[in-house]
């Protein structure tokens, strides 16, 4: 892998500086019953297309950031720092 | 041999240079290359082939084939056409038992038999199995390119070097300058990457890497180009690709003679090293630039005896030679005597780049060849590599017959191709793995069209239906040190690292961090801590403050424990959890102020928790910083019943038990150095670890280590923390592990609103416990090893986590996972140790000082 | 007594501090800047605090890091404080160095050098580099400084 990421503070980087959390996913806000805990646990769209995840910079500004990325190009449409 | 001067030649004759091939010296000039210069000394056979031992002279004299591969200073596979003769070059030739004119290994071309077929090894040698060892030392010897000195050690250097372009230009060709020139025009930044070596300097504005190969296109832009021993990681915005087109072998009976070589040889031959490349020749060719070449032969004072145009066939062609070495080639039942034949089936576009970079490949049945189309974004191509230029040139046509190869890497001839398609492995995909074809040096330069055409043509189908292969980096073989680059591991060292070295100790890898495995005798540095007093570096925890108004609420958050309550100058005992209730790291929590909090984690999670609480605050947005301040402090624990009184001399700080008690944190000067003194005890005894700038870790450690305390490593530490059945993270614990059945209920505050991985405990609390890290102590005295089995009625019930033989107890001591009914108090548990079982009795309080009154004292 | 974070100030410290370079660049001719620069870590906004004698590295809105004479963090960050913007004294935790000429930068790092200040890798290493014409700075976590040390000296070697 050797896809550049714009990070929103450093501008773009190697993708080896980052290190990716995986696609967002929403946690639940109240006490979830066990089906809906596991789904916020274990289960992952994993789309084969655009696909919005957490991303840190690891190697640089250290700051948490979200991109939209291809899952079959790892082309970067955008980033951005969380709202 | 050598030709009065020409203009224009490469060659310096003013400055001779002079090497060994075989022992043997060879005379060339400077611009020479190897293989020019073994050429113009009369040498003809250059290599012997891959499979049968086929003697192989040069071919396309440009870097494109397997042929001229030799070693040249200890360096196997080096394609000497193109590789510059140097003065004292010691060159030698491989895959030969014996020497290139009589190689022993010849004898497998004659056989025949069962080496012949492709794919042999795949069928014939499969039974019996017991034979195989013996079959493939054979094979291994027999087959294969150069040989690698196992034992070589690393010699010279290999470096990389990153490059920035705006616009890189690969191919260094009239298409490819000319596009260079354009984009330096207009102000952008343009690096050039020429396989040949630079004619005089680079065009004004560009950056010239030659002679060098770029062997893929990455994502993102990046072109990784091979120069020598120098790898430059290009990363262009724009990559234009004029790699050309490659002149094709003609496909014929005997075509593999050395003396039948390709147009390009021959102009390289002549213009660039002024050599007469035979002296009789017969042209045979699909294009007109092809055809042309009989000028320059003439030129050269070849005698030209016949030119045939392939493109009206088919032709019934047959060269023939004597060992190995052509003598004559009949065409159309007409023999001609000659010992150079040069043969050319038309240019086919050198995609590759462009394939790996996304583009889709094409069969241009106007053209007769493959090309390449739907570039990907920000990739270019121009000139022939695009068909554009190939002239219009229709397959050559000639008839098959004996002897015929299709690939000269691996020796695919004609014949098992149509064994391949006889036996099913009719998609392209599948037959390149079973007959190898293209798989060799040339990938697939000089033998993928003509595969592809053999194919159609046995099928009876398009090639447009045959397809191409799937073009993969690297598109030109790599020397191994090349990509490993320099050896060096980012590997982390205390401050006080030094001082370890020097004392002796033997240092192990945690994570990326170096520590002392102990500094000699561990069972005595464990002594030496409870009956006196030990000295440990752990500058490796990680340590963070996390700081602001509303730190403490992160901290009620992140942690199932509870801190909100924790009063300034204390520490608490602080395990992470993740969502889903599983133990993620270790550590304590000091209270500087209201709003200021000390963090250490372990060692090897300093990261992780790191990047964890920047993630989680990255959500909740609390007003708090979060600084790593892991490098920037040091830290030492002096533990045992002495570490008070050799402790005292050394800081301002009130040491007494009721000034300075357990679980506090006190600030002061120790050796004149500002520390936070933390009353906290891993290993069981009473202890302090001292937390100061890393910039004075010699000299506090240089102190306390003269107060008599007794430095220990790691692996007493790991026997001192067992006997208090203190939990490794990482090492008791999994991914898989949950506070609560790891034995620490107690650090889980389910009356808090909310924490990460309440909801995840909560269902484990419902559910029940399954299993339960518990100590155990053996009724004998041996060890069991660590991730041995818990055995229960003859099955796997459980798991050893940790052991150690605890000199202090006079016993072995352990962790184990067992279910949830064994952990009581003296249950008797079977261990797996060695081939035989052992008892064991769970202990579910600490072996040493249950009570903590040492901890405490 | 209650307590602070003076612990993590290497300059309130009365023996001499030592560079984690020392032995790496030892009789190497290379300027080890370990010693000479503090670092602190600053969040918050500080634009509107002007400071002589210091340079500033924005990483993000929120963070920036504030070089200044060693001896001075610890004051300097007491000055912040005084103006609500949070700064630790960091001064301990990294080592820095000085090389000359972008073809050394080239073999460390992919860094972009027309574009300095920057923090990125630099021989896989997270590194601070801060450029003056054809002299770089580079500041990194004080753990590597035998890694970097080896990593930087190698590099040159392989220019000579
Ligand atoms: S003759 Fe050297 S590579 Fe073809």
């Amino acid at each position: 892998m050797s896809f550049l990421l714009a990070c929103p503070n450093c501008g773009p980087r190697d993708v080896n500086e980052f290190h990716c959390q995986g696609e967002v996913t929403i946690r639940p806000k109240a006490s979830p019953s066990r089906r809906e805990l596991s789904e916020y646990l274990y289960f992952r769209r994993n789309v084969a297309g655009v696909q919005r995840e957490w991303w840190y910079h690891r190697m640089g500004c250290e700051a948490w950031f979200l991109a939209e990325r291809d899952t079959r190009t790892n082309e970067v449409l955008s980033t951005e720092l969380p709202e | 041999m050598r030709l009065d001067p020409r203009p224009g030649e490469r060659i310096d004759r003013s400055e001779p240079i002079r090497f060994t091939f075989e022992g043997k010296l060879v005379e060339g000039f400077a611009g020479d290359t190897i293989g020019s210069a073994l050429y113009a000394g009369g040498r003809r056979v250059f290599s012997r082939s891959f499979k049968y031992h086929r003697p192989r002279g040069l071919l396309c004299c440009s870097g494109a084939c397997p042929n001229c591969m030799m070693e040249v200073d200890g360096v196997p596979n080096v394609r000497v056409c193109v590789a510059p003769a140097h003065e004292g070059a010691v060159v030698k030739a491989q895959n030969v038992r014996g020497s290139l004119e009589r190689d022993l290994m010849a004898a497998t071309d004659k056989f025949g038999g069962p080496f012949t077929p492709v794919g042999f090894y795949y069928r014939t040698m499969i039974r019996p199995r017991a034979a195989w060892p013996l079959f493939e030392k054979f094979l291994r010897s027999a087959a294969g390119l150069g040989t690698i000195d196992k034992h070589a050690r690393r010699t010279g250097r290999y470096d990389v070097e990153h490059r920035h372009a705006d616009v890189l230009v690969i191919g260094g060709g009239s298409a490819g300058l000319e596009a260079a020139r354009a984009a330096a025009a207009s102000g952008e930044h343009v690096v050039v990457v020429d396989e040949n070596a630079p004619r005089g300097d680079a065009p004004g504005g560009l950056e010239l890497l030659a002679p060098a190969t770029a062997l893929g296109i990455y994502e993102g832009g990046l072109v990784p180009v091979a120069a020598g021993r120098i790898l430059y990681k290009v990363r262009a915005k724009r990559i234009v690709v004029a790699t050309g087109a490659l002149e094709q072998p003609v496909i014929f009976p005997g075509n593999d003679l050395v003396g039948i070589v390709l147009p390009e040889a021959v102009r390289r031959l002549v213009h660039d090293f002024s050599i007469r490349p035979g002296e009789k020749a017969v042209v045979l060719a699909a294009d007109d630039d092809a055809l042309a070449i009989a000028d320059d032969l003439r030129d050269a004072g070849t005698q030209v005896l016949e030119v045939v145009d392939l493109r009206n066939g088919p032709h019934r062609i047959s060269a023939s030679g004597t060992k190995g070495r052509l003598n004559g080639v009949g065409v159309e039942g007409v023999r001609y005597n000659c010992d150079l034949v040069v043969a050319s089936g038309g240019r086919q576009p050198a995609y590759s780049l462009l394939a790996q970079a996304g583009a889709t490949v094409a069969y241009d049945e106007g053209r007769g060849v493959f090309v390449p189309r739907d570039l990907p974004a920000n990739v270019e191509a121009v000139g022939s590599v695009t068909g554009e230029g190939t002239g219009s040139i229709a397959p050559a046509k000639t008839l098959l017959g004996d002897k015929t190869f299709v690939c000269l890497c691996e020796d695919v001839t004609e014949k098992d191709v149509k064994r391949a398609i006889a036996e099913g492995f009719d998609s392209i995909e599948l037959a390149k793995r079973y007959t190898t074809v293209t798989m060799g040096p040339c990938q697939g330069r000089l033998c993928h069209l003509a595969s592809v055409r053999m194919y159609a043509r046995e099928t009876k189908q398009g090639e447009d239906a045959i397809g191409t292969t799937t073009a993969r980096p690297p598109w030109s073989p790599v020397e191994l040190g090349l990509l490993a680059g320099r050896p060096h591991e980012p590997g982390k060292r205390t401050s006080i690292h030094h001082r370890h070295k020097e004392a002796g100790a033997t240092m192990m890898w945690t994570g990326s961090w170096r520590r002392p495995h102990s500094y000699g005798d561990p069972a005595a540095e464990a002594r030496a801590v409870h009956e006196s007093a030990g000295l440990i570096d752990v500058s490796t925890l990680g340590k963070l403050v996390v700081r602001g108004p509303e730190a403490a609420v992160f901290l009620e958050r992140i942690y199932p424990n509870r801190f909100a309550d924790l009063k300034p100058g204390r520490i608490r005992y602080a395990v992470l959890g993740t969502d889903g209730g599983r133990i993620m790291d270790d550590g304590t929590v000091a209270r500087i102020d209201d709003e200021t909090f000390y963090v250490t984690t372990t060692s090897t999670g300093a990261e992780g928790v790191i990047e964890w609480f920047e993630w989680w605050n990255a959500i909740w947005k609390l007003d708090l910083s979060i600084v790593d301040v892991t490098g920037a402090v040091a830290a030492v624990n002096l533990a045992g019943p002495q570490a008070r009184e050799l402790l005292g001399p050394l800081t301002d700080v009130d040491l007494a038990p009721d000034a300075f008690k357990y679980l506090d944190a006190k600030q002061g000067k120790v050796a004149g150095v500002p520390t936070l003194l933390l009353r906290i005890g891993f290993v069981g005894e009473l202890g302090y670890e001292l937390h100061f700038p890393s910039p004075h870790g010699e000299t506090v450690w240089d102190a306390l280590a003269a107060t008599g305390a007794t430095p220990f490593g790691l692996e007493p530490q790991r026997i001192l923390r067992l006997e208090k059945m203190h939990v490794l993270i990482g090492q008791d614990t999994d991914s898989e592990s949950n506070a609560l059945e790891a034995s620490m209920p107690w650090i889980v505050k389910f009356e808090k609103d909310e924490f990460v991985g309440k909801w995840a405990l909560e269902h484990v609390q419902e559910r029940g416990m399954r299993d339960r890290l518990v100590g155990f102590e053996m009724q004998n005295g041996s060890v069991p090893p660590e991730g041995g089995a818990v055995v229960r009625d003859g099955r796997l019930a459980g798991r050893v986590t940790s052991a150690r033989f605890s000199e202090q107890l006079g016993r072995a001591i352990g962790l184990a996972w067992v279910p949830e009914e064994l952990a009581v108090e003296d249950a008797d548990i079977t261990l797996r140790v060695s081939a035989g079982l052992e008892r064991a009795k769970v202990r579910l309080r600490p072996f040493f000082d249950p009570e903590g009154e040492r901890l405490r004292s | 007594m209650s307590l602070s974070l003076d612990f993590l100030s290497p300059a309130l410290g009365e023996p001499a501090p030592r560079s984690p370079l020392a032995r790496a660049l030892a009789r190497s001719g290379i300027r080890d800047l370990s010693l000479d620069y503090g670092v602190l870590d600053a969040r918050g906004d500080l634009t509107g605090h002007p400071m002589e004698g210091v340079e500033v590295v924005r990483l993000s809105p929120e963070r920036s890091f504030v070089l200044c004479p060693y001896r001075d963090a610890p004051g300097l960050r007491e000055w912040l404080e005084g103006r609500g913007v949070a700064a630790i004294d960091a001064s301990g935790g990294y080592a820095g160095l000085e090389v000359e000429g972008e073809a050394v930068m080239r073999r460390l790092t992919e860094l972009p050098l027309d574009r300095c200040p920057a923090v990125g890798a630099v021989g896989h290493v997270a590194t601070l580099v801060l450029r003056d014409g054809d002299r770089f700075r580079l500041f990194f976590r004080q753990e590597y400084a035998d890694y970097m040390g080896e990593r930087v000296l190698d590099a040159l070697e392989g220019l000579a």
